[in-house]
């Protein structure tokens, strides 16, 4: 029998976040809302609700005078992605 | 971008686009720190060069070697904190942090290596010779390693050329024969060529093609 599919991966935004901070370290909220092309509020939720569930390290810092939001992934974020690749692929029949 | 659901074959296909869009090598100016060392230690190299000439060989000269450390330290400072900038436009990389470890640990390791030899000279022991030969092996084995982690030919051939140089200059030290400045000084100019500045401009105008 088939796994589900982690319902918090399995979404648009929350799934391209997550695609994109497996791929680097760390990455800044402009960054990923420049490739998401997602509103600015929309994304802070679903940050919010990534960084909520351990997947994602949320940083607020300062560079110079201007605030500075970068993201990383957690190795609990990593294991879930690789899982939720893996079922997807179970259910793809992708070898 | 939404917070819709998606099925399976989109969850695949957008985590390859994301995964294509966020995949580079390069960023812009990337081979700017290496242009920067390569050309303060050439400019250096010949300068050291010259004052040995003029002044008949004076071993003081050397202590103009020191200059590579203030002025490439200077300007390191000032380029990094140019790049900062870029870390809201650019995401950091594992590339990136592999790189910046392996020069923060060669710039240490030439920086004890320098340290240990001047306390050599507080003995009487004129060690200038191992001073270069650290140069040699250091800089070409850190361009090596960055070549293989860019897969940057020219990077790996340069480092090369430079370990066989200072393996060769370390032989020389070992076994007497005279390092005179009418040959270690062009080695060290070309091997500083070889190792930063080509490498540089390739990885700078491949940097700009890409981006």
């Amino acid at each position: 029998m088939l796994k589900e599919l982690n319902p918090l991966l399995h979404s648009q935004l929350r799934l391209a976040i997550m695609s994109i901070l497996m791929n680097c370290e760390q990455a800044s909220f402009v960054y990923i809302k420049e490739q998401t092309q997602a509103t600015a509020g929309n994304l802070s939720v679903q940050l919010d609700k990534l960084e909520a569930a351990g997947y994602i390290k949320v940083e607020k810092s300062f560079q110079g005078k201007k605030p500075l939001t970068t993201c990383s992934v957690t190795d609990a974020g990593k294991l879930a992605f690789e899982e939720y690749v893996n079922t997807l692929r179970d259910y793809l029949d992708v070898k | 971008m939404e917070d819709k659901r998606l099925n399976n074959q989109e969850s695949l296909e957008l985590i390859t686009s994301m995964i294509n869009k966020t995949k580079r090598h390069l960023h812009i100016g990337q081979g700017n720190l290496l242009l920067w060392w390569g050309y303060v230690s050439a400019i250096v190299g010949l300068l050291v060069g010259v004052s040995l000439l003029l002044t008949g060989g004076n071993r003081a000269c050397n202590w103009l070697w020191f200059l590579i450390w203030i002025v490439g330290g200077i300007g390191m400072m000032v380029i990094n904190r140019k790049d900062k900038d870029r870390i809201e436009k650019e995401p950091f990389t594992y590339v990136d942090r592999i790189t910046s470890n392996l020069w923060g640990t060669i710039g240490w390791m030439f920086a004890l290596g320098t340290l240990i030899s001047i306390g050599f000279m507080f003995f009487g022991k004129d060690s200038w010779e191992v001073m270069l030969v650290f140069a040699f092996l250091l800089a070409g084995f850190g361009s090596t390693m960055q070549g293989f982690i860019l897969q940057e030919k020219s990077m790996v051939a340069g480092g090369a050329f430079s370990l066989v140089a200072g393996t060769f200059v370390l032989c020389c030290v070992l076994s007497g024969v005279k390092l005179t400045i009418t040959w270690v000084i062009p080695l060290f100019i070309l091997c500083f060529v070889a190792t930063m500045i080509i490498p540089g401009h390739v990885l700078n105008a491949k940097a700009k093609k890409q981006c």
